[in-house]
């Protein structure tokens, strides 16, 4: 049986959208259910709900064969994966954002959601940053002063104009990837390539 | 810190400083610490056995390969995949298209990620159909015919259809030594010891992350400018086999020999015997004193015994 690993949310209503369209169905699955796993139909697949910073562990780690996730939470993850596939939804941006443009003349504080991402980007620029890791809300960060800025993704942008936030630069761009367990991939091929074609959309990587 | 290193550079090093080069095979059994293959930035020690053959004539490859599935059927493992790889392969193909030496550099670690999405990006500057058949050998991989043929039908240069028949070849003897032998082939194989040249073998389990078993041909050299040095051996993570053994562990009986200190001699002699059975073995003397309880058998060999 292959595992599929899916963040509840966008990303995973897609995925699954793909995965019926293609005749892969899972008639017990209900939005609204608190159960965390799903069998298919044919008792071929079955998708497990993670978080979605998780989704990578779970699909390195061998546990998930499969994951959709955004390009944003594998740049923060150190797990192994192999990318297979920009799947070209949950387009988003990582983007430097603040009240007003981040201090010359003291080390500025940024909070995020990306502490890894937000390291290797000002390490690149070569400029000196102190990292607050947050879980959620991180546009609160500035508006209390516990942050100069903040590294955060950037949909609509709506969040942000509400809050009085302004984007300062796009570190990356993300979208929806499709990964899979290297060893999964190898050995598990034949059975994979059904559910990679469903959620790649017809094409087999 | 001290860090465990890989036996292999050691012994690699020992040979270079032989003054004769000459056939040499190292059994080793090894605790080492490498980097975390499942997640970047991090390392693992673990215990591996496995084998070194160093050589300047001939090709061990078919011996080491063979010694490495008799390893992991003694060990009794259900569902192994045997990989075999090589990791000049890609090289060779990306030289082959006439891949730009830059370009390729960036683009090994990306095949080896297996990371589409940058990769096709990596290539978006190359001819159309340069980058079909880079696109293409992504899924060179697989049960051996199927591989084979879809290689075979894609290209004609003989330096690739080489490494194709070497690992066919090599394919085709394993599955004569075992013929229900799971055995799959991965020309996208790009190993993460940089040393390896070569054959690479691998073994896998659907029930582990990390593999059983890891291996293959490599050159070593001591200094840019001294003579290379070929061998080929493989490693065995000896606690996951354990675990995924399906040999039961035999019940350990802990068994007491009692006896005097004139027969204190006959009496180890008998330890031993019962301790090559798996048994646990406590040698007392009469006057020890002895709870009943913690023994499941008890023996005396004493005066009148003799």
């Amino acid at each position: 049986m292959i595992t599929i690993a899916l963040a509840k949310g966008r990303l995973a209503t897609k995925g699954l959208e793909r995965l019926i369209q293609s005749g892969i169905t899972f008639s017990e699955y209900d939005e609204k259910s608190r159960k965390l796993i799903f069998e298919s139909d044919d008792k071929q697949a079955r998708i497990v709900f993670v978080k979605a910073m998780d989704v990578p562990t779970y699909v390195s780690l061998g546990i998930a064969d499969v994951g959709i996730v955004g390009k944003d939470v594998l740049l923060e993850s150190d797990g192994v994966v192999n990318e297979l596939a920009d799947l070209k939804f949950g387009a988003c941006r990582l983007c430097v954002c603040g009240l007003k443009p981040l201090p010359t003349d003291r080390k500025p504080i940024i909070a995020s959601k990306y502490p890894r991402v937000s390291e290797r980007y000002f390490n690149a620029h070569g400029i000196d940053v102190d990292i607050i890791k947050l879980e959620g809300s991180v546009e609160l960060a500035p508006l209390l002063q516990l942050a100069d800025g903040i590294v955060d993704i950037v949909e609509s942008g709506l969040t942000l104009k509400e809050n009085n936030l302004n984007i300062y630069t796009t570190i990356t761009t993300s979208s929806a990837r499709l990964i899979v367990n290297p060893r999964s991939y190898k050995i598990k091929l034949k059975a994979l390539q059904p559910i990679i074609k469903a959620i790649h959309q017809g094409e087999s990587v | 810190m001290v860090l465990q290193a890989d036996p292999t550079m050691s012994l690699a090093h020992y040979m270079s400083k032989q003054s004769e080069s000459s056939l040499r095979k190292f059994a080793m059994v090894s605790s080492v610490h490498r980097a975390y293959t499942l997640q970047s930035k991090r390392h693992e020690h673990f215990k591996q056995v496995g084998i070194e053959v160093f050589y300047d004539q001939g090709n061990y490859d078919e011996e080491v390969c063979e010694l490495a599935l008799k390893a992991l059927e003694l060990a009794q493992i259900k569902d192994v995949v045997i990989e075999l790889g090589h990791v000049m392969f890609m090289p060779s193909l990306l030289q082959t298209l006439r891949v730009p030496s830059v370009l390729l550099e960036q683009i090994l670690p990306l095949i080896q990620a297996k990371d589409m999405p940058l990769l096709e990006a990596s290539m978006i500057d190359l001819p159309l159909q340069v980058q079909i058949i880079i696109k293409k050998s992504m899924t060179w991989f697989g049960p051996v015919e199927d591989v084979v043929d879809k290689i075979k039908s894609e290209m004609n240069d003989p330096s690739l259809l080489g490494i194709v028949d070497e690992l066919n070849q090599l394919s085709n003897y394993l599955k004569q030594l075992n013929p229900k032998i799971n055995l799959i082939l991965d020309f996208t194989t790009q190993k993460s010891l940089s040393y390896y040249q070569g054959l690479t073998i691998t073994a896998y389990s659907p029930h582990s992350a990390q593999p059983l078993l890891s291996g293959g041909r490599y050159e070593y050299k001591e200094e840019e400018s001294s003579p290379s040095m070929t061998a080929i051996g493989f490693g065995l993570n000896v606690a996951l086999c354990a675990k995924l053994s399906t040999i039961q562990p035999t019940k350990m009986s802990t068994i007491a020999i009692i006896t005097t200190p004139e027969k204190k001699l006959q009496a180890l002699f008998k330890a031993n015997e019962y301790r090559t059975l798996g048994n646990r073995v406590h040698v007392l003397f009469d006057e020890d004193e002895v709870k009943t309880t913690d023994y499941d058998q008890m023996i005396v060999i004493d005066k009148e015994q003799a």
